[in-house]
């Protein structure tokens, strides 16, 4: 009996051992949520919560579906069928989808399922519809937590279904685009007929679209048609929409599967919402953050705004109900790493709050949720805990450097504006990258350009305490243009900014001529770096990035603040999602997805820091790498904000 | 790297048609004697893929694999990679398989060899008696054979892949040597989830001895590999062969589980109709890792028990054991 035992526990500890070997470890960076999020400074009411609206639920459509018994048996309203054989092509699985739909791209359903608020409205009208999936597993209840949340809170939401084009047909994307203006169509009928069940409910200057995964930029794709006469790639099929479409929501999105005349899909002048998790296993690189880049506001006294949150552990199916964590099909454990990821619940917590608040400020123009969108640190209560990476831009802001304009460093965007860079280790302008391109045929590019900038203030040699004069990057602003701009106490400075892995080496020993000067610049530097950057025992090797802002009036009077206080400052978060590291790196460029975060600095607050600053004279913005000894990080949308006073209505005490 | 692993697969599959190119050029330049009494050309009919025999000596049809080449060359539209397998009888018969097929010339292309060897009891129809177990057996009379086989298969109209196989049979019993030309020619089609095929072979000028030209085999196979089942994938195949008088059957099924994207364990059941008078055992099974680039095979079809004397016609060594390795 004890040998029999003693092989049990030897054959178990072999298993156990074979079983450890086959698990790699988990690799994620530590979360910060418990010091970013400790504050809930943010007073209205939260907006991932129910409202006061009973919730009513109907569906229409076909009245005709083969495989969907509510589609078929329990339609409220009778809708017709469209052709869309222009714009959708079923190639070699076209019969076998026929048969299984009972019907071809010339007489597809229009089908949704609606969630709408138990009151007489009218109501603003909020649209939803999936991605790619298997078309037999239907997407479109997966959304069912958005249709109760919003229908309580006052919304008309629509899931719509796009299941009859889901699985492996290509090149249909702006169908899927179509297919939400066809349906915002059908609700303009609703509510001007006497007797269906949303006569007089819909708010028709109130649209919002939102899509996930393809929908997302199917959402983008609708609101280009949205504006056109004509489709763009067969002219004989007519547009007639023009409806009031106040903002549009990605949610996963894709990017680019869709190009009219060959180019990326460009929207205008409503807001925009994007949010993509960085465990996503289907759509692995955040290409929301292109079609934010490539929002324009044409009017920058209409107010309209874009947001981009990349959530740290959320992956791509979590997003609908019915898609769940299997990113990569019914065996995605198998194929990807699915410990990292949070709770469902917590990432559709995410997702309600945002969509929501998004929702409030667009459609009904509350604006006391806006401060979520400038520093997400403001509702750390109401956040499920993990690491978010924020952006957000207004119609208002004006660009100093964005550095798409040409391939001069020592150049601005806004004419006159000057660059230079002191004692700079990096300075280099590129095209942004993003992780992976997601598909063969699609690219890899943010398609938006920005400086990297990489200092180490050390001097190379055996006395680690030697350094430098403080490395620094700055734009110069032509005389006058800040009072041009009206720059007031009111307005923000805002910029992208996000520290990279990359940390260069000491600087080369001075020449024996700068030595007198260099000695000066390090009494300094022990004074600015607030004491961390004197002593070595105490830095890590790769220190976490900070830096300061400091700006500087045509009288020389200057003032500083320090970056941290306006956000996390953080190194790109390691993101690994597949079980297998080898086909990870094969797949991934890199371990993680480089996110620019906006801060947004009150000029108040440097007026804080020095009364006597003239704001309406600044000549100088200065990035200044004094709080720790070396890093590198990339900057972008260098400007300034005359922005709504409803984003700083909240903020952490010293943002 | 995507790319670099690609370039790597397909210098593999070149340095594999060299090698196999050049060991068919070993067999053409080869002195062709004059016509002697011929034996059956045995490789032919022994199986030629570990996967094939573990199933009942039966193809799976939408393999992909350069080892069609010898079941049914019309899938050898959209074959590649490269293998090599062994198969052992007794201790004094073995054989081995290479082969290679790459896509080219608007369709796909295969190479291959087999070799056997083995020990007879005679000449003439001694020395190719039906079936395997004298394969088992330790005879006076060595016998080699090797075939050279190249083929080529692309899709035709519906969707139907046609192919064709020569064979260059090389055959020595004991200092008598012969050299004959075979032809295997066949077609395939995908068929919702199986491929079927159905492919003649050894068309040509096959002597027998002390019986006149034999006859072609016709073989229809039928099979596939992809059907999920539960957390399983299940391949299956059979085949149904005519020959002479002989109907032959085989089939067999294999469950595939991968724990990770890339590690597969496969596990193979199989049967096949025993040749009259044969102490083979019904009845085949084999084990598979597939791994991302290599596969390691393993097929077994039992004998008769060993009957403890190694000098006797029916020291069957409890059955014959095949391995396979291949590079996608």
């Amino acid at each position: 009996m004890m040998v029999s035992m003693t092989k049990v526990i030897q054959w178990s500890a072999v298993a156990i051992l074979g079983v450890t070997a086959c698990t790699p470890a988990l690799k994620l960076t530590p979360s910060d949520a418990d010091v970013v999020l400790a504050r809930q400074i943010l007073e209205a009411p939260d907006p991932g919560q129910p409202g006061s609206f009973g919730v009513q639920a109907l569906y229409y459509g076909s009245g005709t579906d083969k495989n969907r018994p509510e589609y078929r048996d329990s339609v409220a309203i009778t809708t017709p069928t469209v052709d869309v054989s222009k714009m959708v092509s079923l190639g070699a699985s076209a019969s076998e989808r026929n048969d299984y739909w009972d019907f071809t791209p010339k007489e597809m359903p229009l089908n949704a399922r609606v969630w709408y608020p138990d009151g007489e409205g009218p109501f603003p009208l909020v649209l939803v519809v999936h991605g790619n999936h298997d078309m037999r597993d239907f997407s479109d209840p997966g959304y069912d937590y958005f249709g109760e949340l919003l229908a309580s809170r006052g919304y008309i939401l629509v899931s719509v279904d796009e299941n009859f084009i889901n699985g492996g047909i290509r090149g249909e994307n702006d169908a899927r685009g179509w297919f939400l203006l066809r349906h915002v169509q059908l609700f303009e009928e609703f509510n001007a007929e006497a007797g269906n069940p949303f006569e007089g409910k819909v708010d028709m200057s109130n649209i919002v679209l939102m899509g996930h995964s393809r929908g997302g930029e199917a959402v983008a794709n609708a609101a280009a048609f949205n504006d056109l006469t004509h489709y763009p790639d067969d002219a004989s099929l007519k547009f007639d929409f023009g409806y009031d479409i106040k903002g549009i929501i990605s949610i996963a999105p894709v990017d680019g599967q869709y190009l009219p005349t060959g180019r990326p899909v460009v929207v205008e002048d409503m807001s925009y919402l994007t949010f993509h998790g960085s465990h996503d296993g289907d759509v692995t690189s955040f290409h929301g953050l292109r079609i934010y880049d490539r929002m324009k506001f044409n009017d920058p006294d209409t107010f309209n705004f874009k947001s981009a949150v990349y959530v740290y552990r959320a992956n791509h199916g979590q997003w609908n109900s019915v898609w769940g964590s299997h990113d990569s099909g019914p065996r995605s454990a198998r194929i990807l790493d699915l410990r990292g990821l949070i709770p469902e619940e917590d990432q559709r917590r995410f997702a309600e709050i945002y969509v929501s608040a998004f929702l409030e400020v667009v459609t009904r123009g509350d604006k006391s949720y806006l401060p979520i969108f400038r520093d997400h640190r403001v509702i750390g209560e109401w956040l499920p805990e993990t690491m978010y990476i924020t952006r957000f831009e207004t119609s208002a802001f004006r660009p100093l450097a964005d550095f798409e304009e040409d391939i001069d460093v020592t150049s601005g965007s806004e004419h006159g504006v000057t660059i230079a860079g002191d004692s700079l280790a990096t300075w280099k302008e590129a095209n942004l990258l993003l992780r992976s391109s997601n598909r063969a045929n699609t690219s890899a590019s943010q398609d938006n350009q920005g400086v990297t900038v990489g200092w180490n203030n050390r001097m190379a040699g055996p006395d680690t305490t030697a350094h430098g004069p403080t490395a620094r990057y700055t734009l110069g602003l032509p005389a006058g243009l800040a009072a041009d701009w009206r720059l007031s106490a009111g307005s923000t400075l805002d910029f992208m900014l996000a520290p990279t892995n990359d940390v260069p080496g000491p600087r080369k020993a001075p020449t024996s001529e700068d030595d007198e000067e260099e000695e000066e610049d390090n009494e300094d530097d022990e004074t600015d770096a607030a004491g961390r950057g004197g002593d070595d025992d105490e830095e890590e090797e790769d220190p976490d990035v900070d830096l300061s802002i400091e700006l500087l009036d045509s009288s020389g009077r200057m003032a500083r603040v320090t970056l941290s206080e306006y956000g996390a400052v953080r190194r790109p978060l390691d993101t690994y999602v597949m079980r297998r590291g080898d086909r990870e790196a094969a797949r991934f460029q890199t371990h993680w997805e480089m996110i620019l975060q906006t801060y947004s600095i009150p000029l108040r607050d440097f007026l804080a820091d020095n009364r006597s600053l003239d704001v309406r004279q600044i000549t100088q913005i200065s990035f200044v790498f004094d709080q720790v000894h070396a890093g590198e990080v990339i900057i972008d949308q260098v400007g300034f904000s005359d922005l709504d006073p409803g984003f700083l209505g909240a903020r952490v005490e010293g943002s | 790297m995507i790319s670099s692993t690609r370039t790597q697969t397909f210098d593999l599959c070149c340095s594999g048609l060299l090698s196999v190119l050049a060991l068919m050029l070993g067999v053409t330049a080869t002195e062709v004697s004059a016509q002697t009494a011929g034996v059956l050309p045995k490789t032919t009919q022994l199986p030629a893929s570990t996967r094939a025999m573990a199933l009942g000596d039966s193809y799976i049809m939408n393999a992909g694999h350069a080892d069609a080449l010898f079941y049914h060359p019309a899938l050898l539209a959209g074959a590649s990679g490269v293998g090599f397998e062994i198969q052992r009888w007794g201790a004094n018969s073995s054989s081995a398989t290479v082969s290679a097929a790459v896509q080219w010339l608007g369709g796909g292309v295969g190479i291959g060899v087999r070799t056997l060897q083995y020990s007879a009891f005679g000449a003439g129809v001694l020395a190719a008696p039906a079936g395997q177990d004298h394969l088992f057996g330790f005879g006076s009379v060595p016998v080699s054979e090797r075939v050279a086989t190249i083929g080529y298969a692309r899709k035709t109209f519906f969707d139907i892949d046609l192919g064709i196989g020569v064979d260059l049979v090389d055959q020595r019993v004991d200092s008598d040597r012969q050299s004959v030309v075979l032809f295997d020619i066949g077609v395939a089609r995908d068929v919702g989830p199986l491929a079927i095929g159905l492919t003649v072979h050894d068309l040509g000028k096959k002597p027998i001895v002390d019986s006149g030209a034999g006859l072609a085999k016709v073989v229809l196979g039928a099979g596939g590999y992809g059907q999920q089942v539960g957390i399983f994938d299940l391949g299956y195949a059979a085949n149904l062969g005519f020959a002479d008088d002989e109907v032959t059957y085989g089939g067999g099924v294999e469950i595939g589980y991968w724990p990770v994207q890339g590690r597969t364990f496969v596990v193979r059941a199989g049967f096949q109709s025993v040749p009259g008078g044969s102490e083979a055992k019904p009845f085949t099974t084999g084990l598979a890792f597939w791994g991302d680039e290599i596969t390691i095979e393993w097929a077994f079809r039992p004998f008769k028990e060993y009957t403890g004397d190694p000098e006797s016609p029916n020291a069957y060594e409890g059955g014959s054991h095949r391995f396979g390795l291949r590079w996608r």
